[in-house]
């Protein structure tokens, strides 16, 4: 995603943001003594817009919603009376805060003139906050002189921590942040090269700044600045006028020689000892640029405005679902006139019509692309959630995010994201383990935490691994044999053991805890990741970790197919799936293990009429090779047709058992035809292989058995 | 024959003191159905087989671009199935189901006409004779010196049994493969 489209999704989420504060802060006016919930959902609206605005380095939303936030953040705590004055003056900001967003959205890098309007509404709220002095205290450890000083520089000395442009932060972000408290004086920045050329990683961090800030602001105000990354990055502020000691103690905690840092900082004229620095280059609140950027036409912004708005259209999902389903009957009605003309053998008539569902095919294309949105919309809300709950339980954890551009159908996103945070969460409760026991095993102390999303044969695939504990098995059976949801009398394969965490009321968790194992859950995982006709693997290796794999089809709506017949019955099959056709050969074929000679390789195959328990086929047969995953296998049918464009029908209610069928479609003629899950009958197939394999095995043995015992009674 | 949205033809008043039933031939008995369950009667076509469902579930049609699963009533009451007869047509139901009402096609053999019965002429289902589950027949009547037996289709066609039946079956056709998984 690039910067402008990234800026533009930004918009749209902060205007919602927005949207969703005012509602809250409505209802908060209707009922003034409020409930948490909302108080803290209020709190992350401004908290969000805060946090994307950094990222494009917005410096006056920034500042203006920090200050929002800190009131919201006292009225969560309880520490800030909630009345009509102030709801009334957190809406009056609200609007406020959209105006400033329409203007950056025009104008991103002309910073917002802070008219009368600004001033006073900043006033206000400023009168309800107070700086907690705990945060303050993390991120400055030195002692902090008295805010405001009229003279002197502050010191920063910012060592950022290697995984920083991972987390996509950009240190520049940071600076260009604290260029609106004052001015930079002096910046060295320090470039940490390996040894070596080769092991130079442009994705490790390796920088560090220390600069000289001449600001009036208040070490809070700076230390904010670094909010995000103090928790990793070392951060050290040292407040103007601050004495030779403070900067010795910081050079001591420094690696390397302590003299070298303090020769550093006094040929920079950090040390109190030598000379004052030079003057400020620029004053800190430039008036000219504010008083040029008032004098913007209004017409011109105006339009500007429109230009913007015009890139992106939000529109509602109705509207483009009844789109997509007219396409549907389109593409379908094309299929009828397709097959008539060739009826009329009119070549002329043919030849148009050959055009026309050309044109209908990439208008289905164009439709059916309309819904798609890259998974980073899901996978961005990630970090956060990771940062949160890894620091609630108290375990280090790094968030790998791959194929984030992977593109998603909008109406998946919706309800794949419960389900993905669901699984996150758990894995990082119950799969991760704490630091010491890692170590423990050998392991470095931070988890890891990958989610990769990538295409693989008409499917998206969505992959949530750990390298925590694993699953463990033993736990598995027994809290299930414990709860009765435990078949009888049957050993279960790994596979059937993991997914027995997905059955209702079932949780490992031997304590509850906040973050997940409450016994809901997993099942309501599975259960909307079946709605979406999705698929979920677990793969799990005890003490290395496990990953949960969600396949979903590409797409709801209309799929590329080919038609087949069985019995006299029309099925389709996901062309994607498909890797060729064949006649079904009459030798190189074992019937009895069912395997067919492919080329160079034996593959199995499945009959369908085997499967759907119809008599053998008495003309010729053929084969479709189909392939998925990991997995080839041939695919018996009687009669080969033709590709098929499949606008998806859901079978009704009464189909809802109905396994290896994944819907229906109209034909060109107007009749019906099923169709098919080729993963689910395949997997289906081999598990009924597998039965019959282990029923032969047990009668054999019994039949020994027998034999021995009437043996031994001959004898 | 089509009807008005909620199922009901104007004037169609229960207060009328009289029952608009559809007559139709199964086998050899006369069957009813009161109108109101009733949104048109098609002309046969044909069916798409589904597999691995219970057999009463002919399959699915096509109607208008919705797909309608079709039953045969004769198999449902665990009679054979209807024979495919020129005069053989399909009746869609609208069935209210646990959320919605969905449509649901019966094969009708010979639909013999609309018919008015007085509600005074419906008799309560006996107790034995008729080789039906009891709570399938709304009544019984005589409709032109013939025995009718009046069907509660909302019981006879309950979505939530037919699901459950196909789910059976469903179930025995996989049993060998899908031991294991628990519901």
């Amino acid at each position: 995603m690039n910067n402008e489209s990234a800026l533009a999704l930004f918009f749209e989420e902060a205007f919602e943001q927005s949207n969703l504060l005012e509602s809250l802060l409505l209802s908060l006016d209707m009922q003034p003594e409020g409930n948490a919930e909302d108080l803290s959902a209020m709190f992350r609206s401004a908290h969000t817009i805060k946090g994307s605005a950094g990222l494009f380095a917005l410096d006056g939303l920034i500042a203006f919603t920090h200050v929002m936030e800190n009131v919201l953040d006292r009225m969560r705590n309880g520490e800030l009376a909630i009345d009509k004055p102030l709801v009334g003056l957190l809406l009056a900001c609200n609007d406020h805060l959209r105006h400033m967003l329409a203007h950056y959205r025009s104008e991103p890098a002309a910073p917002f003139p802070e008219d009368a309007e600004h001033r006073r509404l900043l006033t206000a709220l400023e009168a309800h906050t107070q700086f907690a002095p705990t945060a303050v205290a993390s991120a400055a450890p030195c002692p902090v002189a008295p805010e405001n000083t009229e003279s002197g520089n502050w010191h920063l000395f910012l060592r950022y921590h290697p995984d920083l442009f991972q987390h996509g932060f950009d240190p520049a972000s940071f600076l260009r942040y604290l260029g609106k408290h004052g001015s930079i004086v002096h910046i060295h920045t320090h470039l940490e090269m390996p040894d070596r050329l080769q092991d130079f990683d442009p994705t490790t961090c390796r920088l560090s700044n220390e600069l000289a800030l001449r600001s009036q602001a208040s070490a809070a105000e700076i230390a904010a600045a670094f909010e995000f990354i103090q928790d990793d990055s070392e951060i050290d502020i040292l407040p103007p006028a601050s004495d030779y000691d403070a900067f010795a103690a910081l050079a001591a905690r420094y690696g390397g020689s302590p003299e070298t840092h303090l020769a550093r900082w006094r040929e920079a004229g950090y040390l109190p000892s030598a000379a004052p620095t030079a003057p400020p280059v620029q004053s800190p609140t430039p008036p000219v640029e504010v008083a040029i950027v008032q004098n913007v036409p209004q017409e011109k912004r105006r339009s500007a405005d429109r230009i913007e708005g015009s890139r992106f259209i939000r529109i509602e999902a109705a509207k483009l679902d009844a789109l997509i389903n007219r396409v549907g009957e389109l593409v379908i009605s094309t299929a009828s006139s397709r097959m008539r003309a060739k009826q009329t053998a009119d070549s002329d008539m043919i030849q148009a019509v050959e055009v026309l569902s050309q044109l209908v095919e990439g208008i289905r294309d164009d439709a059916l692309n309309l819904r798609m949105v890259p998974i980073s919309e899901i996978f961005n809300r990630f970090p956060r959630m990771v940062h949160d709950v890894s620091a609630r339980l108290g375990k280090e954890i790094e968030l790998d995010l791959v194929g984030a551009d992977t593109e998603i159908d909008k109406s998946m996103i919706e309800k794949l994201t419960d389900p993905l945070m669901h699984i996150v969460r758990n894995a990082i409760d119950h799969g991760i383990e704490d630091a010491a026991s890692r170590l423990a095993q050998g392991k470095p102390a931070r988890g890891l935490l990958r989610l990769k999303a990538y295409h693989d044969t008409g499917a998206i695939v969505v992959d949530i691994s750990d390298d925590g504990r694993g699953m463990n098995k033993a736990a598995i059976l027994a809290k299930a044999q414990e709860r009765g949801l435990l078949p009888e009398g049957r050993q279960l394969s790994d596979q059937e053991i993991y997914k027995l965490i997905f059955l209702p009321g079932f949780s490992t968790a031997e304590q509850v805890s906040d973050i997940s194992g409450r016994g809901v859950g997993m099942d309501v995982v599975r259960r909307n990741i079946d709605a979406l006709r999705g698929e979920i693997e677990i793969l799990s290796t005890a003490g290395q970790g496990s990953t949960l794999r969600i396949r979903l089809p590409l797409t709801l709506a209309i799929i590329d197919g080919f038609h087949v017949e069985v019995g006299g019955s029309s099925l389709v099959l996901p062309l994607d799936m498909m890797a060729e056709c064949m006649d079904m050969p009459s030798q190189q074929i074992s019937r009895e293990t069912r395997q067919i000679w492919l080329r160079d390789t034996w593959i199995p195959y499945v009959s369908l009429r085997e499967l759907f328990s119809l008599p053998p086929c008495d003309g010729p047969e053929y084969v479709v090779v189909a392939q998925f995953g990991q997995t080839t296998a041939g695919i018996i049918v009687d009669r080969l047709i033709g590709d098929i464009q499949a606008v998806i029908k859901p079978l009704g209610s009464l189909f809802r058992s109905l396994r290896g069928v994944s819907g229906s479609t109209i034909m060109g003629n107007g009749r019906l035809a099923l169709i098919l899950d080729i993963p689910q009958l395949i997997q289906l197939a081999l598990k009924r292989e597998d039965r019959l394999v282990e029923q032969r095995q047990a009668s054999l043995t019994e039949h020994s058995i027998a034999l021995a015992n009437s043996t031994t009674r001959t004898i | 024959m089509s009807m008005h949205e909620n199922g009901r033809v104007p004037g169609n008043d229960a207060g009328e003191g009289v029952a608009h039933c559809v007559t139709f031939i199964l086998g050899d008995e006369m069957f009813a159905i009161s109108i109101h369950h009733i949104r048109e009667i098609i002309e046969y076509e044909e069916i798409t087989t589904v597999p691995m469902m219970p057999v009463f579930v002919r399959g699915i049609i096509n109607l208008r671009g919705a797909v309608v699963p079709v039953v045969d009533l004769s198999a449902r009451f665990g009679r054979p199935l209807s024979e495919i007869k020129p005069g053989t047509c399909i009746a869609i139901l609208s069935i209210e189901g646990n959320d919605a009402f969905s449509l649901l096609g019966i094969l009708l053999d010979g639909v013999r006409e609309v018919v008015e019965i007085p509600l005074d002429a419906i008799e309560p289902a006996p107790s034995f004779g008729t080789r039906l589950r009891s709570e399938f027949i709304q009544g019984i009547t005589t409709v032109a010196g013939r025995f009718v037996i009046l069907l509660d289709v909302q019981k006879a066609l309950s979505v939530n049994e037919l699901s459950e039946l196909a789910d059976e079956v469903s179930r025995a056709h996989w049993s060998d493969a899908l031991a294991g998984e628990t519901q």
